[in-house]
């Protein structure tokens, strides 16, 4: 009998099974066969520790696969599923983010930092269904129509420096993925106008009635996110199902009004907070066509732990009060409702202090009884909230507009539980970092010059990287991507990346409006695949299920974005074309000009002219007069006595060049003098000797390099090196004092020894000395030009002066000579300058005493090495 | 910018005349003559030997020559090299520009202006009963004809007429028949046809008498039996008169239906609704159907569009495949109130609107009836809104300026699309109604709304939405079509369709010339000049199928005449107008011109001076040497 009953039984089962199989299959079909869109809005509240509210709206729509799906549609926004219809989009997130999201404090390990906290500015990426040479194009037009739904300039990404293709890094891994950011994109109400455009109850009914504009753009941190997928393309010719989900992660600071008005031992009291109080509105009914309409308020593992310690101190029987049904009005604080349900995550029941959820169902309140959900604290609360296991931060090194170089370090949070995921090997622990950079083409990025530092040391790259992707930029078309996978030990403290790059010149029109402010490199991406952040939230009724805890259920890895980076590129001075063009064109209109003149003149004939003139008038004045505008009009002083047959003057490439020559030497001259001069000035005015005048320089030269020292100085914190360093700075500094010293003694006869080898060289008025030394060689040399020979022939008179000047000049400059080579026989050369000051040549210094060297500060060696060498001299 | 300085050439020329030298200047003549010294020689040797190697000497130094002249040459302009550079110059400066076909433009747009378009016509017309002369009645259509037709039109048609007297067992023909008219047979129409009151049975008889594929259209009076005319679906209309009528008051009718039905397709003329087609310029139209919820909190309507759209759009869009492109979309969007109040009516126990208040019934700020990104740029977008009001405001009508309420409770602007308010059946009486729950509009509502819909669309083409045609001679009855527009329609709007068209192509392609004649300095792409070359080829064939009588096809390649003019006209690279102003051609070559023509006007005056001062000079050597001698 009893084994009659069994198969019936079996058979009953099976007959049921299928039954209930089928009937839950019917369940979500309505009468007509056909699913229906949806639509669920749904609100997340969480305090957070450092005084702040984080509020999390969370709408999803979704669209069955259907044959009309971007055609016909009832709530589904007809657009967005145009975009994907239009674009076959897989896959597709945009988001707006302004602020940034504080890791440390907020904490990042949540699905809610791990999926919501988003770079600043825009960041859109998209998984098309199409073959791999169609992507781009798909992509181009997706921005553009993107940009005119949202009204932000998301079409700058349309250019391919603008985005890139991640290989396996990002965490949609997929090959037909384009990834974008536009770090510097402001986002404001223009943004958002349209993204609420998108819900069937915009902002007119429903948790969306919230959003009021000043108050969400008050907040420390908001990020307006869209995220589509399309599922199971039809198989007979239906549509993708769409899902699309919009999210508003907004950071508030709620008013503490409270606390300022009660004493100062209330100030630790975290501010208490309603949604009026935030948000200056209260939700009055939830959107008609919502499917369901929730608030839910989180109180993360932290918290718990917290409230759960404060109330051991206090009594005893703290444990179950928490959770039961009553505790809604509880010691540490008070809520202004009562929650409809409270979860308690799931997967971590194992550990201590699971996360407790309570659920608000705001279908309950109407306009005349308005949801105000508010919570009130009794006593202060300390807690943390959970963190990434690493935390990310990049920074740039270097300075200057040639080169840099970025380093992404990461710091261990050092949380308990942090490490659980990891894969624990027996002796071996390895936590895998994924590291996913992309750096625009201007920002050259030597691949080569990757370092890893593991806890200040340096590491071999192979042994720290276990995969590297690396396309390199190509300028003016694509920007560089690199993508890594690190494996750090479980015990790393800290860890740096850092690679060097050099800038690149831009093109004039590539320059945006506001150049000097920079150009961003956008934040890197470093996630833990080996971390899941998802929370389990069973609820017990299947059929209406929350997108937002099936949302959090799903495993999505830890993900964190660095800060974006701002590189000051060298930007041209944006008139220099003409300046240049100027320059240029002054330069070609002179050469043009003595060509011209030199052309038109007839020289025979004004040799002849001037004799004429020269043989009326030979007074001096007129003379001069007469040379002086020769000199203005062709720069070729034309002398009124001329030999005959000068014709070989013509020559212009001969006459260009010896006018070229005069004028770079009289500049050399000119620059030399005042160079010397202006230093002895200077050492005049500050009576300091040559050690001190050198250290600023040295502060100025080494400026740079000292800056890059600094962040080495943090990685290696490497004694013996600095030291060197140092060492080496010292020997530059030598160095440059004894440069200086050279300059400083050889600037006035050189200067003046240069001029008097010109004065050979050229017309020679104002040192006859080569003339006087012999005249007849001058006669013989015919070949010589003759205007040359003039000049000495007419000038005779006229240098007398100058040459007695230059004689006197020099004698003195030998005396000094003398005694600078006096004094580098004995190896002083450095005390040189201070006799230069004080004008002490040789005869002078031979009657110099002991306490006459004191007095010019000179110590006690030195001048007994003169004394000495001058007794032998003397 | 290139500026090529060339070497000077220094050319040694007259070193074989001595006497060269003389002629210089007049002063030289009291010098003595010298011979050039030893050393002088060798020092020409010298300098002629650092000359450029290209320089060639053609005459040796004479030893005993007495005067050496060298003359330098700089000559940048008339050098040979340079004017071998200044082609390349000008190709590094020149700006790429693909030849248009600017001569055929004009000549389209000539031909378009000069010689209307001329569609041909056949008429026809069949007297049943009537006296015996048909070219009588052939000369008295014509003149009636004549007179109705107005030459102001852009388009006008070339219209031949045959007259057929039926006599039952013979036919007399006017002489310039047909060939199609030739092939009615007489005696197939007889008065007992027309006795029968259903419209669409004689049409349909009339149909297969006269034959679907035949180009022209058919008159048919009839005598004997109830007066009445009908126009009806296919090309043909008829008119059934009383035995003793006279046959021109016939005639008279007659010719007006030919005119004003046939041709004009029953609109006023010169209306500017006629002008415009609302059709995109790629020749494609997208019908929005929006279902606007003015409160979703006091109820949620929802519709089922799919089963309207393939019931009734679908055979009205195939119909208009030849005039446009058209797809459909539809949506529904919730919290959308009217930008206007309405005012309750008592009599009538609803709000009434009135027609003053129109122009703001449309809400854009909260009716998101958004621009579809399905379609292209250039289409052409027309709204159709569904308006379920209120509870405040229901029931609502819309009332007329005569100040009845309309029967279609709903309008239509031009170029934009219609609006027709649907009052719930929840408001009209207060039966128990649960509120915000999701309904579904009834389908015999929705089947209303969509005759109303297409009505509002053919009013968009400009057709009459009342299927009576009220003539200045008696009126016709229209019969209407099942597919919204019915043959005649049809080709009435795809001859406007292309007259339009056509017209508008050789605009864009004549402004587009015009505008790449002022500005020479505008890069134009081969894209373009492609572009234009097929709009041009596209244009004519429109033209030849025009006067070929083919109207479908002429449309058709009229509209992608006009549709790659217009984007020739919007091709990105055009709106990138090279920017090179005479301002800044100005800012980069005065600093060169400036400074070198300073240099050349001082040396020109100084020459000038230099030439006065020895003229002077030889004018007085000369009177010296007059006055001895």
């Amino acid at each position: 009998m009893a084994l009659l009953r069994r198969p019936l039984l079996l058979l009953l089962l099976i007959v049921t099974h299928q039954f209930l199989q089928s009937w839950i299959v019917f369940g979500s079909v309505n009468e007509e066969g056909q699913k229906q869109e949806e639509f669920y809005e749904e609100l997340l509240l969480k305090p957070l520790p450092d005084r702040k509210l984080l509020t999390h709206f969370h709408f999803q729509s979704s669209a069955p696969p259907s044959s009309s799906n971007g055609r016909h549609h009832h709530l589904f926004p007809k657009a967005i599923s145009q975009l994907v219809h239009k674009f076959r989009v897989k896959e597709m997130e945009l988001s707006f983010t302004q602020g940034r999201w504080n890791y440390e404090s907020w904490g990042g390990f949540d699905s809610i930092p791990s999926s919501n906290a988003k770079p600043p500015g825009v960041e859109l990426w998209a998984v098309f269904d199409v073959p791999q040479h169609l992507i781009d194009a798909l992509w181009k037009n997706l921005t553009h129509t993107l940009s005119g739904l949202f009204c932000a300039s998301i079409n700058f990404l349309e250019s391919s420096t603008a985005y890139s293709a991640p290989e396996w890094s990002f965490p949609p891994a997929s090959g037909n993925l384009r990834y974008g950011t536009l770090p510097r994109e402001a986002v404001c109400t223009e943004n958002l106008t349209p993204w609420l455009k998108l819900l069937p109850c915009r902002d007119k009914a429903g948790i969306s009635m919230l959003l009021d504009r000043p108050s969400i753009y008050r907040g420390f941190y908001h990020s307006q996110r869209l995220h589509l997928t399309s599922t199971g393309s039809g198989s007979e010719g239906l549509d993708p199902s769409i899902i699309l989900e919009q999210t508003l992660t907004v950071v508030l600071l709620p008013n503490s009004q409270r606390a300022s008005l009660a004493h100062a031992s209330e100030k630790h009291i975290q501010p208490s907070w309603s949604l009026s109080s935030i948000f200056g509105k209260e939700v009055s009914g939830k959107c008609v066509l919502a499917e369901t309409s929730n608030v839910y308020l989180l109180l993360d593992r932290g918290l718990v732990a917290e409230l759960k310690q404060l109330r051991k101190e206090n009594e005893k029987s703290a444990e179950k009060v928490l959770t039961s049904e009553n505790n809604w009005i509880n010691p540490s604080f008070e809520l202004s409702a009562k929650p409809d349900r409270i979860f308690i995550e799931e997967s971590s029941l194992l550990s201590k202090n699971p996360p407790i959820l309570y659920k608000f169902e705001v279908e309950k309140y109407s306009e005349s009884e308005p949801f105000d959900l508010g919570l009130t604290w009794k006593i202060p609360v300390v807690w943390l909230c959970q963190q990434a296991p690493l935390h990310a931060s990049r920074f740039l090194m270097g300075s200057g507009n040639e080169r840099g170089a970025i380093a992404i370090s990461l710091k261990s949070t050092q949380s308990s539980e942090g490490f659980v995921g990891a894969n624990f090997d027996d002796e071996r622990c390895e936590l895998q970092v994924d590291v996913f950079q992309v750096v625009p083409w201007y920002v050259k990025v030597y691949f080569h010059s990757l370092q890893v530092f593991v806890d200040q040391q340096p590491k071999a790259v192979s042994d720290i990287i276990e995969k590297i992707h690396v396309s390199p930029s190509k300028d003016k078309v694509s920007p560089g991507v690199m993508e890594l996978v690190l494996k750090l030990p479980c015990s790393v403290s800290s860890a740096a990346l850092t690679i060097e790059f050099d800038k690149g010149f831009l093109h004039i029109d590539e320059y945006p409006p506001d150049a000097n402010q920079g150009f961003d490199i956008p934040s890197a991406i470093v996630s833990f695949p080996n971390f899941h952040a998802s929370m389990v939230f069973l609820e017990n009724d299947s059929l209406n299920k929350s997108p937002l805890l099936s949302k959090f259920q799903e495993k999505s890895p830890v993900m964190s974005y660095t800060e974006v980076l701002l590189v000051p590129l060298t930007t041209p001075d944006f008139s220099m074309p003409y300046n240049v063009i100027t320059i240029t064109c002054t330069v070609f209109a002179l050469y043009f000009g003595s060509l011209l003149n030199a052309l038109r003149r007839r020289v025979a004939e004004e040799e002849r002219f001037l004799k004429d003139k020269a043989a009326k008038k030979t007074g001096r004045l007129p003379l001069l007069l007469s040379k002086l505008s020769a000199k203005l009009r062709g720069r070729q002083s034309e002398p009124p006595h001329s030999t005959p047959g000068s014709s070989s003057l013509v020559n212009s490439k001969l006459v260009f060049k010896v006018i070229l020559v005069a004028g770079l030497a009289r500049v050399e001259m000119y620059a030399d003098q005042v160079e010397g001069a202006g230093k002895r000035s200077v050492k005049e005015r500050l009576n300091v000797n040559s050690f001190d005048n050198s250290i600023p320089r040295r502060q100025i030269t080494g400026k740079r390099q000292r800056q890059d020292e600094k962040w080495e100085h943090d990685l290696y914190q490497d004694v013996p090196q600095v030291s060197n360093r140092k060492v080496d700075a010292r020997d530059l500094r030598l160095k440059l004092q004894k440069k200086s010293l050279q300059q400083v003694s050889q600037s006035g006869r050189g200067a003046l020894s240069g001029v008097r080898d010109l004065r050979d060289k050229l017309s020679g008025t104002m040192n006859p000395q080569p003339v006087n030394a012999d005249p007849p060689k001058l006669k013989s040399n015919a070949a010589k030009p003759a205007r040359r020979s003039v000049a000495v022939e007419t000038s005779e008179p006229e240098p007398k002066k100058a040459a007695t000047m230059t004689e006197r000049k020099k004698a003195q400059q030998k005396a000094d000579a003398s005694v600078e080579g006096f004094l580098q026989s004995l190896g002083l050369e450095k005390y040189v300058i201070t006799f230069q000051v004080e004008e002490v040549d040789m005869t002078a210094l031979v009657h110099m005493t002991d306490n006459d060297l004191k007095a010019l500060g000179i110590p006690m060696g030195p001048r007994k090495k003169i004394i000495l060498a001058l007794e032998s001299r003397g | 910018m290139i500026i090529a300085f060339h070497e000077s050439t220094p050319l040694v020329d007259n070193l074989s005349n001595p006497l060269r030298a003389d002629k210089i200047s007049p002063t030289r003549a009291n010098d003595a003559i010298r011979l050039p010294t030893s050393a002088e020689q060798k020092k020409v040797q010298k300098l002629l030997q650092q000359w450029p190697k290209s320089l060639k000497l053609t005459t040796p130094i004479p030893p005993n020559c007495r005067t050496v002249v060298v003359k330098q040459h700089f000559d940048p302009i008339l050098n040979p090299t340079s004017i071998r550079s200044f082609p390349f110059l000008w190709k590094s400066v020149d700006i790429y520009r693909s030849p248009l076909p600017f001569r055929e433009i004009d000549s389209l747009s000539t031909q378009l202006r000069s010689d209307n378009l001329l569609f041909p016509l056949h008429f026809h017309a069949i007297f049943v009963g009537f006296g015996p002369d048909p070219d009588q009645l052939h000369r008295s259509i014509l003149s009636e004809i004549t007179k109705l037709t107005s030459e102001n039109s852009k388009c006008s048609s070339n219209y031949t007429l045959s007259v057929t007297l039926d006599l039952g067992s013979r036919c007399l023909r006017s002489p310039t028949s047909s060939p199609h008219s030739s092939s009615y047979r007489c005696g197939s129409i007889t008065a007992t046809d027309f006795v029968q009151n259903d419209d669409v049975a004689v049409d349909e008889r009339l149909a297969s008498v006269f034959g679907r594929k035949t180009k022209e259209y058919s008159v048919a009076v009839v005598k004997g039996g109830s007066e009445r005319a009908v126009v009806g679906k296919h090309r043909h209309a008829w008119m059934v008169v009383d035995d003793g009528s006279e046959v021109e008051a016939a005639v008279v009718k007659v010719a007006e239906l030919l005119v004003k039905v046939f041709i004009n397709g029953g609109r006023d003329e010169g209306s500017i609704r006629n002008e415009f087609m609302p059709v995109g310029a790629d020749g494609k139209i997208v019908l929005s159907f929006n279902l606007l919820n003015a409160d979703p909190l006091d109820w949620v309507y929802d519709w089922d569009f799919e089963k309207i759209d393939d019931a009734l759009l679908a055979p009205m869009i195939e119909a208009l495949g030849p005039v446009a492109n058209i797809s459909v979309e539809s949506q529904v969007l919730y919290h959308t109130p009217k930008a206007s109040f309405s005012y309750w009516n008592q009599k009538l126990e609803s709000y009434v609107f009135s027609t003053r208040d129109l122009p703001f019934f449309v809400n854009s700020n909260e009716w998101h009836l958004d621009t579809s990104i399905a379609a292209g740029g250039r289409s052409k977008i027309l709204q159709f809104a569904v308006y379920v009001p209120s509870a405040k405001e229901c029931p609502l009508l819309l009332q007329l300026p005569n100040g009845v309420m309309s029967k279609t409770n709903g309008f239509t602007s031009p170029m934009w699309g219609g609006v027709i308010v649907w009052n719930p059946q929840g408001c009209l009486k207060d039966s128990e109604f649960e509120p915000s729950a999701k309904n579904i509009i009834p389908m015999q509502d929705l089947e209303n709304m969509f005759e109303v819909f297409i009505g509002q669309l053919r009013q968009l083409f400009g057709f009459k939405s009342a299927n009576v045609y009220a003539g200045a001679s008696g009126d016709w009855n229209l019969l209407p079509s099942e597919r919204g527009f019915t043959e005649w329609e049809l080709e009435v709007l795809s001859r406007q369709q292309a007259c339009f068209n056509l017209h508008s192509c050789a605009t864009t392609l004549g402004s587009l010339s015009r505008l790449v004649q002022s500005l020479p300095r505008m890069i134009i792409m081969d894209e373009i000049g492609k572009q234009v070359k097929f709009s041009l080829e596209a244009a004519k064939l429109a033209l030849s199928n025009a006067s070929s009588g083919v109207y479908e096809s002429s449309a058709a390649s009229s509209s992608q005449a006009r549709s790659l003019a217009e984007d020739a006209f919007f091709h990105p690279s055009i709106m990138s107008v090279s920017y090179y102003s005479f301002e800044h051609c100005f800012a980069v070559y005065s600093p060169f011109f400036l400074p070198v023509s300073m240099h050349v006007v001082l040396a020109a005056l100084r020459e000038l001076r230099r030439y006065k001062q020895e003229k002077a000079k030889y004018l007085v050597w000369k009177a010296k040497a007059n006055t001895p001698s």
